[in-house]
């Protein structure tokens, strides 16, 4: 991910207290943070409750890091995700949470990518721009597949992909290569029912 | 791989490996991804990845599926990446509150190491972000902190017993009283604040409690509704409890949606709001002092709320998409104007923030839940308090650091929660259906529910340990419900807007239904273990409200105003007061209690 200059001193410096420095990297990483956060929830409120509490959990939990070594991104990502994890645990009773897996629906359900999955690639360059499509394909993903490709989307490394999703990086790999199919099966399905 | 050819390329046994492996084969800085290695799986790739760049250059089938595949990956991203956008732009910027949570923290006095107690295990690290093997992440350094927590957490125990027994013992010799009352900027309803910089002002005064003892008779509305028409007549009284003796608190009038919505802070006066043709009225009412509305809204223009006191004096009006004005009763003006919440419930009021439910209506797939917002700084956004519940009444404490409801939503299991007044700490003190109908005082909720077709009243101390005692064994000796079923949404047998408990949690009114449709006022002496039919026979036509317990004094009762101190002006103040210790919180409710036309 394309980072913010003199980031790994900024993150030293929050670390050490500098509120300062850690307004930086809110300024820097808030739009970020809110976008992938309402990708995952649609919801305005939610998404505001999630952001907010995101970089408050980050402030106070600043102290007790190594500022030498965390990488701020993958860290803060990997907050707003844990808390969104949590907000859907709270929620686990109710089915309008998007980004849901499908019923008995994980990675797996999905064939395994091979080259056939690019002979629709010119149907896809034509709706590409369609972002509610891209939405729906989004909801209709296992959430860790849809998580990867946003990251993905978002600049990460695989590395910085795993260390946000607690992952080895053969996982990821895997992960994102499926998603890249399962994205385009869904799409391409999605394309065609919504032509007739 | 699969059998047949793709593209009229042969089939190559390492495609399906430069499709996973894409992104490696593309980064320049492989050898950064690997430099950690420490799983199996992960050495195969890198051996794999070696293997595939000698391979790919020389592999006409290979090469047309990476060739492919980066179209296919590129277009992929730009679709993502600029749903990612469209999405940043759809939510407003969070910056301005996240500063000033950060601000407010420091303010609080969160230097780093009292700030790393707030340490959120479960949001910020997992259990498998400590082990090593996870990406070699040694970020947290958990063992020595836990320690160093431990103990700043026994430091500041110790310190807060200390200050704990300094404060008995100033307490015991009678000279922190004042100061104590003075230093709760928190807890104290100031003259009225025009500006946020008169916070500072208004928070000096040290008014004195208003006497509890002096909310002993309680405020009765009876619409008496019409088969023909949407309008009804409603006659309001002021009842005694002693005694049982009323006063009418002025003429019988007829209006249509009439709503009682509550009692001042010094227990003498009555907000209430009602339609007349096109124009939604609000009226405070006193005994013997004939008013007239101070402020009305169109109707038509779905503008109009519920009305909450904000003090003796002033109230806030809940004016739809205009937000909400805050209107002075004695002469009718609008002293400030909230442009933001909108559509919404007020709840109730406590220096210096506005709570309300938002949300509604749930019909259109919005689950409501308790907010809050502060005042002095309208343009702050909102701070949701609650979980999201439906049709949910909320209690807060006497010293306006607790909320009580029963939560009925998706969020949590069904039962009553408890959740400091700026939404920390929720707890589920009981499931089940019993309803929180009030406090007896800051620690003991007095809650009711239905066992075996009987309506016990039930006594909740929540601290310093959890106990449950039976107050009452039956509230309402034969009835089979304590809920106007023509009152939507009335899924239980018991509706705390029939309910009303006097803020010393002693005494009980409420409406209980029987057999035959009849309905009959109760007064329960909960101190006594007594029942009295306060008003028998009535009929379905007859609708009752009970905005709940007031300081008004009922000719011949001996009851006199005199109990209220003297600058009750600003009374509802005071470590021991709240809005809610005077009101059975109909204002609080979710829906609007309106009276509802007859018909067969």
């Amino acid at each position: 991910m394309n980072v913010l200059e003199d980031e790994q001193q900024l993150t030293l410096a929050a670390c050490q207290g500098s509120v300062e420095a850690f307004e930086t990297l809110v300024t820097y990483y808030e739009p970020r943070i809110r976008r992938m956060l309402y990708s995952l929830t649609q919801d305005v409120q939610l998404t505001q409750d999630l952001c907010q509490d995101t970089f408050l959990a980050a402030y106070r939990a600043l102290p007790r890091m190594n500022g030498e070594e965390l990488r701020f991104a993958p860290w803060l990502y990997r907050i707003a995700l844990n808390q969104v994890r949590s907000e859907w645990r709270r929620r686990k009773h109710v089915t309008m949470v998007p980004l849901l897996p499908p019923q008995g629906s994980n990675d797996e359900t999905f064939d395994e990518p091979s080259e056939e999955y690019l002979v629709s690639e010119e149907r896809f360059e034509e709706q590409v721009v369609v972002r509610d499509l891209v939405q729906r394909v989004l909801t209709q993903l296992p959430t860790a597949s849809a998580l990867c490709l946003l990251l993905d989307a978002e600049g990460f490394s695989y590395r910085e992909i795993a260390e946000t999703l607690q992952d080895s990086l053969s996982a990821v790999r895997s992960r994102l290569s499926r998603a890249r199919h399962a994205f385009q099966q869904i799409y391409t399905r999605l394309d065609q029912e919504g032509r007739f | 791989m699969n059998q047949k050819d793709w593209n009229g390329f042969q089939p190559c046994p390492f495609s399906a490996h430069c499709l996973r492996l894409i992104d490696d084969l593309d980064s320049p800085s492989i050898a950064q991804q690997f430099e950690k290695i420490s799983i199996t799986q992960d050495i195969q790739d890198e051996y794999l990845l070696a293997q595939l760049r000698l391979h790919v250059p020389d592999c006409p089938t290979c090469t047309a599926v990476l060739t492919h595949a980066r179209r296919v990956r590129s277009r992929q991203r730009a679709a993502l990446y600029s749903l990612l956008q469209e999405n940043e732009s759809k939510v407003p910027s969070m910056i301005p509150q996240i500063f000033a949570a950060i601000y407010r923290e420091q303010d609080n006095g969160l230097p780093n190491t009292k700030r790393a107690q707030y340490y959120l295990e479960e949001l910020v690290v997992s259990p498998g972000a400590v082990t090593p093997h996870h990406n070699g992440n040694s970020n947290h350094k958990l063992v020595g902190e836990h320690q160093a927590s431990v103990r700043s957490r026994n430091i500041l125990r110790n310190a807060f017993s200390l200050a704990t027994i300094a404060a008995l013992i100033f307490a015991a010799i009678g000279i922190f009283s004042h100061v104590f009352v003075s230093s709760s900027p928190a807890v104290i309803f100031g003259p009225h604040l025009n500006t946020a910089s008169d916070q500072s002002a208004a928070i000096h005064p040290a008014p004195l409690a208003p006497d509890r003892q002096s909310f002993s008779s309680f405020v009765i509305g009876l619409t008496v509704l019409s088969a023909s028409s949407a309008i009804g007549m409603t006659s309001i009284y002021n009842y005694d409890a002693a005694t049982s003796k009323k006063q009418p608190l002025g003429q019988p009038f007829a209006a249509s949606s009439v709503q009682l919505d509550g009692i001042t802070p010094d227990g003498q006066s009555l907000l209430l709001h009602y339609v007349s043709g096109n124009r939604v009225f609000y009226q405070a009412m006193q005994p013997g002092t004939k008013t007239a509305s101070f402020y009305q809204l169109n109707a038509n223009d779905r503008d109009a709320g519920n009305a909450i006191w904000m003090d003796d004096s002033h109230v806030f009006v809940a004016g739809g998409e205009n937000g909400v004005v805050e209107v002075n009763t004695r002469t009718g003006s609008p002293v400030r104007q909230l442009p933001a919440p909108r559509t919404i419930h007020l709840a109730f009021y406590h220096t210096p923030y506005l709570y309300y439910v938002s949300g509604l209506p749930i019909q259109q797939g919005t689950w409501p839940a308790l907010y809050r917002i502060d005042t002095t700084n309208p343009y702050q956004l909102p701070q949701r308090i609650s979980m999201r519940s439906p049709d949910s009444t909320f209690w807060l404490s006497p010293d306006g650091g607790k909320i009580i409801y029963l939560n009925k939503g998706p969020d949590g299991k069904k039962g009553i929660y408890a959740v400091n007044a700026d939404g920390t700490d929720s707890q589920l003190l009981r499931s089940g259906d019993a309803i929180p109908i009030g406090y007896k005082d800051n620690h003991t909720l007095i809650f009711m529910q239905e066992i075996n077709d009987r309506f016990q009243v039930v006594q909740l101390v929540t601290a310093p340990k959890q106990k449950e005692t039976i107050v009452m064994n039956d509230a309402a000796p034969g009835a089979t419900s304590l809920c106007d079923h023509q009152v939507p949404s009335a899924d239980s047998p018991i509706c705390d807007n029939d309910i009303a408990l006097a803020p010393l949690g002693n005494d009980l009114i409420l409406n209980a239904y029987y057999p035959g449709g009849k309905h009959r006022l109760i007064f329960d002496d909960l101190t006594l273990n007594k029942s009295n039919i306060l008003i028998p026979g009535l009929d379905s036509h007859t609708q009752v409200q009970l905005p709940g317990w007031d300081a008004m004094p009922v000719p011949g009762t001996g009851s006199s105003p005199t109990t209220v101190p003297a600058n009750s002006q600003s009374s509802n103040t005071g470590p021991e007061a709240s809005v809610s210790a005077y009101s059975p919180m109909i204002p609080a409710r979710q829906d609007l209690c309106y009276i509802k036309p007859y018909a067969d």
